[in-house]
């Protein structure tokens, strides 16, 4: 049946014009287009929230707000999940987590998509891929048979784990092993009672040459896994477009996931400044961290921000130098946010406020020179069918994604965007405990239920809170009990969704 | 006195130092083990604690040439069995001082907010200065006791060699160690 257009799609529709006609023409022919290079650089732990290109207080991003000036810039972009395993698995599979199923690193991902996913859509395409973060690492080991190069976490690493190069064929049981063994320095205790003493002495004397450089030590994972962000974006310029095949770079590093170890230019930066941001309800997943502790915390990440500013620069600086950066289109955006509010740290809990969801998107179309902002609540899992529309290829139904404005017309800023967590509940039965998000419009409704876990403190085992971004983007008025009507309405979405995914 | 550093010596030091190293990895496998075949499977929950075998024993070789070396520069003028126990027993309070201390991290939740907090030591540097005193302060008191009391001497050796008979235990599961990374790493490259 032929659906009419009234009057509420045809305002949605024109709403979009003037950003479709600002990108370069080539850009908007879906078909034939050729298969450029491309570029994903996820930036961990990234919130939206914190960059002064999204109108933070903070000058955290100078060189990302100039760069932005010949870029896509998303407003209201989502993470799948809040944090590595969920968020990076939508990205690269384009579905929520109710259907990849990596809620977490102890689950598995859903057969199907270790074909059917970024690497595997590209076949075409020389595809390389690298993550600092072991939990992305192992997302790409599941969709390894499409990747051509993935390069080991530890070849960018500044530190050095024996035993996962001695037993090399048995990398993920021994490079953990090694973890556990000796590493004392993230939480003070290890496996082993003197080894691991000497080899944190080793590793702090190692970096203490560095001290100059990085008064609060290198940047790492976990303990004693430093690495320098300089030299991962350096290797990444030296492999970027030396082949005649198109190429598809995946790399996700680590800053500014904490430890938050800026480099010194950045170090202080915001010190006494007088920044004051709101101070916050305390949520039933609270760790107790105090609004002192928060503000102190998010200070360094703020500088840690200002740090991968400085390197994204760098890193254009480098590929225009070369002469390679208008053969790229460059995403920019991260796995899930980071939130210092509320009690909750960095990213331990499914809370689903905006610091915690929303991160940044920016595309760089090969040969733009205006900025588009797109203010239409978008997600992750859009990524890889925008990809596939800019390349021209077809887009499989299964993707819960759908193209990205300005690259798809049709795009509808009140489409139901969805940010999930249930790794508290068993694979393929109905969710018992679990967090869910849903943004329409202006409007998200964060809906917790369970009492295992997180959920423990929950009172009557379920939470219901409403927001009106638009009016409210500080997340500090709860409407849940103002608007039962709208609560209603979107509970019903949810529910229905649920329902619709197997998990309801 | 004549001294006799030899193999034998070196077994009951190497007996005597796995005893600490491999109750603590033994504690912290069997702690880690349901979340680490959560985290993938039993299989490699076994696999990890096998590689962490693998390092307890190479741990408690080193450590036992170490002990070989300070006795070996013990006053010679010192019965051979007082250096044995003064050794023995200075090694068992520098062991038990990093058990308490790691077992202070890895069981207190007291100041768990404070772990998430970049910078913020979960103690403070006087705090660890006073336990430093503290266990040199043991250090020196037991070493008096041995040197001057024959009967402290012969109750800690004894002691000791009790111990040591449980270390065998752990070397057998160290050689079961060997094993399953040998056969995961075979597994690998078929």
């Amino acid at each position: 049946m032929e659906k009419k257009i009234n009057r509420k799609d045809f305002l949605k529709l024109a709403s979009l014009l003037p950003t479709a006609l600002a990108l370069p023409p080539s850009l908007l022919q879906s078909t034939d287009p050729g298969y450029p290079n491309i570029i994903v650089l996820v930036f961990d732990a990234w919130s939206a929230v914190n960059n002064s290109l999204y109108d933070y207080p903070r000058q955290t991003t100078p060189n990302l707000d100039r760069l932005a000036e010949k870029a896509v810039v998303y407003y209201n972009h989502h993470a799948g999940g809040y944090f590595t395993t969920p968020g990076t698995a939508s990205l690269l599979t384009g579905v929520l987590p109710w259907r990849h199923q990596l809620y977490s690193q102890n689950f598995k991902l859903q057969s199907k998509f270790k074909s059917d996913n970024l690497f595997g859509l590209f076949p075409e395409y020389f595809r390389l891929a690298y993550s600092h973060n072991a939990l992305a690492q192992e997302i790409f080991l599941e969709m390894a048979n499409d990747l051509d190069i993935l390069k080991p976490r530890e070849d960018l690493y500044y530190t050095f784990d024996p035993v996962a190069k001695l037993f090399r064929f048995d990398y993920d049981a021994s490079s953990v092993s090694w973890i556990r063994t000796m590493e004392t320095i993230e939480d003070g205790y290890a496996n082993s009672i003197f080894l691991s003493r000497l080899w944190s002495t080793i590793s702090r004397m190692r970096e203490a040459r560095l001290k100059e450089k990085y008064p609060l030590g290198l940047p790492k994972f976990g303990g004693t896994n430093s690495f320098l962000l300089e030299d991962s974006i350096d290797w990444l310029v030296e492999n970027s477009g030396a082949l005649d095949v198109p190429s598809l770079t995946y790399y996700h590093l680590l800053p500014p996931h904490k430890p938050y170890n800026t480099r010194r230019e950045f170090h202080n930066r915001f010190l006494d400044d007088n920044f004051y941001p709101p101070q916050k309800p305390e949520h039933f997943m609270t760790y107790g961290i105090s609004y002192q502790e928060h503000l102190e915390a998010r200070r360094l990440y703020d500088e840690y921000v200002l740090f991968v500013d400085a390197e994204i620069k760098r890193l254009f600086d480098l590929l225009s130098s070369k002469g390679t950066l208008d053969k790229f289109w460059i995403i920019l955006t991260s796995d899930h946010g980071e939130l210092f509010e509320r009690g909750i740290h960095a990213h331990g809990k499914p809370s689903m406020h905006r610091p915690l969801v929303n991160i940044p998107l920016l595309i760089f179309p090969p040969g733009q020179e205006h900025r588009i902002d797109v203010h239409q609540p978008t997600s992750s899992i859009d990524i890889l069918p925008t990809l596939l529309s800019i390349t021209g290829k077809k887009i499989p139904s299964w993707l819960e994604g759908i193209p990205l404005p300005p690259f798809n017309p049709a795009y509808q800023g009140d489409r139901e965007i969805y940010v999930v967590d249930g790794q508290y509940s068993d694979i393929g039965q109905p969710y018992s405990n679990a967090s869910i998000m849903l943004r329409q419009a202006e409007y998200k409704l964060i809906y917790h239920f369970g009492k295992k876990e997180d959920y423990a403190a929950l009172p009557d085992q379920e939470s219901v809170e409403l927001f009106d971004l638009d009016a409210d983007p500080e997340e500090m008025n709860n409407l849940a009990d103002k608007q039962p009507e709208l609560v209603k309405r979107m509970m019903q979405k949810i529910l229905v969704k649920l329902k619709s995914e197997g998990v309801g | 006195m004549k001294s006799r550093l030899d193999l034998k010596s070196f077994f009951r030091l190497f007996l005597l130092a796995a005893f600490p190293i491999h109750l603590w990895s033994l504690l912290m496998i069997f702690r880690d083990v349901e979340f680490l075949s959560e985290r993938t499977n039993m299989w490699d929950a076994v696999g990890i604690s096998g590689y962490t075998l693998l390092i307890a024993l190479i741990e408690s070789l080193l450590a036992a040439l170490i002990l070989l070396g300070v006795i070996s520069i013990l006053p010679g003028k010192w019965a051979e069995g007082q250096r044995f126990s003064i050794i023995s027993s200075l090694y068992m309070i520098l062991a038990g001082a990093s058990i308490v201390d790691m077992a202070f991290h890895a069981f207190s939740k007291a100041r768990i907010s404070q772990q998430y907090l970049h910078g913020l030591e979960t103690y403070p540097s006087l705090t660890y200065g006073l336990i430093a005193g503290a266990v040199l302060l043991f250090c020196v008191l037991v070493t008096g006791l041995i040197l001057r009391s024959k009967k402290v001497e012969n109750l800690l050796t004894e002691f000791y060699d009790r111990i040591m008979l449980l270390s065998y235990l752990y070397l057998a599961l160290d050689m079961v160690g060997i094993a399953l990374v040998i056969v995961r790493n075979i597994n690998a490259q078929l």
